[in-house]
């Protein structure tokens, strides 16, 4: 079975720890930032990334900038946004960016890891059938 | 061209209302009291976008959402609600509501949402428009392959080069590394009997916006 690639991005070191420890023990590769604009750092020098999970509410960028950022060079790379201060207006800003989900803190880490699961295989897998095809040697 | 509203709400009021406010604006406007009048409704006629309330006695708006979507595809749909859940709005927003918007609202603010929400129904149409265009030249370049198999031109393209071609404004000029039989003047000779040549030399530069456009919005 492949390894997924996550890229966890929270400004509290806890729920980066927490989330760090839960996906290293269900063998994902997984990468840390404590801000959006170290994670476009990351996500520039690695483009191996499968999904992308990342709090709203951050110090500098927020999630939801972070996820328009992320558009302009990785159209298709699945972004799950959390947030302990959901909101109507955040929830249609989110999904309106093509976010793959939008998840409440406190969550259960159950199905938190259901949504990523789902999100990058969904990603490998479309992927792997876009990869081009090589035609006369070009 | 006049912009065409549907407005869907089981309240008479909230219907009346918004039919005269939008037709004060120019807007031809039609109204339906439930989820089943407003899939009649985009069945007989076409519209540029529908206002769907979220709670009506015959089903809920995200089920009246998904039906009349499935009918006409393009069309840009907001959802109204005096009951916003973040569940709900997700769940709009997933079946693929262009907005969902809060009631009590001003009306103003609805008519901003609803002027993008018709420049976004125009913009789809004219990227649906450009994708069968596209399957059109798709054929049109598997036909000029075939005339190359014919008439023994070997040029190596890969599918779609000649498209890819067009839209960089330089058909047939490119440098082409697998090029090692017949020279360039026949290739460009058999390129040009073919219609391709002609359209795509004419709609460049539009089709190359368009193209670029299409991308950026498909998913």
């Amino acid at each position: 079975m492949d390894t997924h690639k996550i890229l966890i991005v929270d400004d509290e070191l806890l729920i980066r720890d927490l989330l760090y420890d839960y996906f290293l023990s269900k063998d994902y590769s997984i990468m840390t930032a404590n801000s959006a604009e170290e994670a476009m750092e990351i996500v520039e020098q690695h483009d191996d990334f499968d999904v992308v999970l990342t709090d709203i509410k951050m110090g500098g960028t927020d999630g939801l900038q972070l996820v328009e950022d992320l558009r302009q060079s990785h159209r298709n790379l699945p972004v799950i946004v959390m947030t302990a201060f959901p909101s109507v207006e955040t929830a249609v800003e989110a999904l309106r960016k093509r976010v793959y989900d939008y998840i409440v803190k406190p969550f259960n880490i159950n199905r938190l890891y259901s949504v990523v699961e789902a999100a990058a295989k969904k990603y490998h897998r479309d992927r792997k059938a876009h990869e081009p095809e090589v035609v006369n040697g070009e | 061209m006049e912009s065409k509203l549907l407005v869907v709400d089981d309240e008479v009021f909230v219907r009346e209302l918004l039919a005269e406010y939008f037709t004060k604006l120019n807007y031809q406007v039609r109204t339906a009291g439930s989820a089943a009048e407003a899939l009649q409704q985009v069945v007989t006629e076409s519209f540029h976008v529908a206002l769907i309330d979220l709670r009506m006695p015959d089903g809920g708006g995200i089920d009246a959402l998904r039906a009349v979507r499935g009918t006409a595809d393009d069309l840009s749909i907001i959802i109204m609600t005096g009951y916003p859940t973040v569940d709900s709005a997700i769940e709009a927003m997933r079946a693929g509501a262009y907005d969902y918007v809060v009631k009590p609202f001003r009306l103003k603010e609805l008519d901003n949402i609803v002027t993008k929400a018709v420049a976004a129904q125009r913009h789809r149409m004219e990227i649906n428009q450009l994708r069968e265009r596209v399957v059109e030249l798709e054929a049109r370049v598997a036909s000029f392959r075939k005339r190359e198999n014919r008439e023994g031109v070997e040029v190596g393209t890969r599918r779609f080069k000649i498209i890819e071609q067009a839209v960089e404004g330089e058909p047939f000029q490119i440098e082409r590394p697998a090029l090692t039989g017949p020279p360039r003047h026949r290739i460009r000779e058999v390129a040009r009997q073919d219609p391709l040549y002609e359209e795509a030399a004419a709609s460049r530069r539009e089709f190359r916006d368009k193209a670029v456009s299409l991308m950026e919005e498909s998913s």
